[in-house]
């Protein structure tokens, strides 16, 4: 695959349609909040792993992937790094895989309690919240998806923009329809 | 343009020879279930351990398994101890009934060509709109990677395209939210009649491990009416390759 994606980014024909189209200001994507590679891709370096790492990651980490551009070009570049970088880190940790059982029995689950998860998904952060009533059942359960935060990112990138630009810049963000109506 | 020709010829021909070849599956693929005819002794371990209830004793006192709600995850194969269930290579798995999706025994069902008016109308060209009804991307994942070189899905005159409008039928992923009902409605009434709905996924077919959750169906058939149900969580590529060839009438 790596020679197919090396052959995109040496194509003049290629990068004349991906650079300086649909640009996201590195401004605009922390006043409406981006996530994960779309946020990356206008230089912030935004990832749940890196800062607030969880299990594995508070031992092991991969340099979050960002390019400064905030065009289609650096939301497609920011992916190739990230896909190699995650190869790497996957390759790194299977071999020193630790011994044990794959899955436990979950607990009892805590009474009037309220827990926030937050996960880097592979379209940026995801964000569990649930609340307990007294005999330790869901009194409330949301999910937040990537894609709720990065829409608006996604009207930004179009303004100005021809109407042909528009399948280019949607798939660059490549956002879920049910993940936004969740 | 030396370079895209090298590249080209160092990539070299990756489609494979499906459906004349058939495909092979990875070693840790849990296809088709088979359950066994006689045994009921010591099965409510097994059916116990079934996280959506797809493992049941039926009135004919036989263990029965719903594919549509199986997960394939092999708790209950890890009970039984390979005896009662287990799990075979056999990937074809789609079936045009709901019904056809129990298995009992040793039977099979596997979804025959639709009436001769769909087989005439979409047999050579069947344009598709894909609906994630609230889908966890894995059912997604595996149909939308037919689109790559390895299964070519356009070499069968099928393709997923941009808008309901230019679509002769849906395939549809997850369990159906409440928040997605509205959405799926307006996509099956504005794809021109004559139309197919193809449930995709535990989820869609049954619910999967959503069923009886207040916020979701119980799969796309509480809704639509379906025309091809493919289980699996999700199932897969071929799984899916052979449901849509199967309903076409290209496969036998």
């Amino acid at each position: 695959m790596a020679g197919a994606v090396e052959l995109l980014w040496a194509t003049t024909s290629v990068m004349a349609r991906l650079e300086e189209t649909g640009v996201v200001s590195q401004a605009d994507a922390i006043s409406i909040g981006l996530v994960g590679p779309a946020a990356r891709a206008c230089g912030l370096s935004r990832d749940v792993r890196n800062d607030f790492p969880s299990g594995i990651y508070r031992y092991a980490n991969i340099p979050p992937a960002s390019w400064h551009s905030g065009d289609v070009f650096a939301r497609a570049f920011v992916r190739w790094v990230e896909s190699q970088r995650s190869i790497a880190f996957i390759r790194e940790q299977l071999g020193t895989l630790p011994t044990g059982a794959v899955a436990v029995a979950s607990g009892r689950i805590a009474p009037d309690a309220m827990a926030v998860s937050l996960v880097e998904g592979w379209r940026g952060e995801i964000c569990h919240v649930a609340l307990t009533d007294s005999n330790g059942r869901f009194e409330h359960y949301k999910v937040s998806d990537p894609s709720f935060h990065n829409w608006y990112g996604l009207a930004l990138a179009l303004r100005n923009q021809q109407i042909s630009d528009f399948p280019l810049c949607n798939k660059s963000f490549n956002l879920s329809y049910c993940g936004h109506d969740l | 343009m030396w370079r895209v020709i090298l590249e080209r010829l160092r990539q070299k021909h990756r489609t494979h020879g499906y459906p004349a070849e058939a495909p092979v599956m990875p070693g840790r693929f849990q296809g088709r279930p088979v359950v066994d005819n006689n045994t009921v002794a010591g099965a409510e371990g097994p059916v116990a351990c079934c996280p959506t209830a797809a493992l049941a004793i039926g009135p004919d006192h036989r263990l029965r398994l719903d594919a549509g709600k199986c997960l394939f995850c092999g708790e209950c194969t890890k009970a039984c101890g390979q005896h009662g269930v287990r799990f075979t290579q056999e990937h074809r798995l789609a079936a045009a009934r709901r019904e056809d999706l129990v298995i009992k025994g040793g039977e099979e069902h596997l979804a025959d060509a639709l009436n001769k008016e769909a087989a005439r109308l979409f047999g050579r060209s069947l344009k598709l709109r894909q609906v994630s009804a609230g889908g966890c991307n894995a059912c997604e994942a595996d149909t939308n990677v037919l689109n790559t070189l390895v299964f070519d899905l356009g070499r069968f005159g099928i393709q997923f395209v941009a808008s309901p409008r230019h679509a002769d039928g849906l395939l549809v992923t997850g369990p159906v939210t409440k928040n997605m009902e509205l959405a799926l409605r307006k996509t099956y009434e504005a794809v021109p009649s004559p139309k197919i709905v193809i449930a995709v996924g535990a989820c869609a077919i049954s619910g999967g491990l959503f069923a009886g959750h207040d916020e979701t169906f119980r799969g796309v058939g509480d809704i639509l009416p379906v025309d091809l149900f493919i289980p699996g969580c999700p199932p897969h590529p071929w799984t899916i390759l052979d449901g849509l060839l199967r309903v076409l009438g290209k496969l036998r």
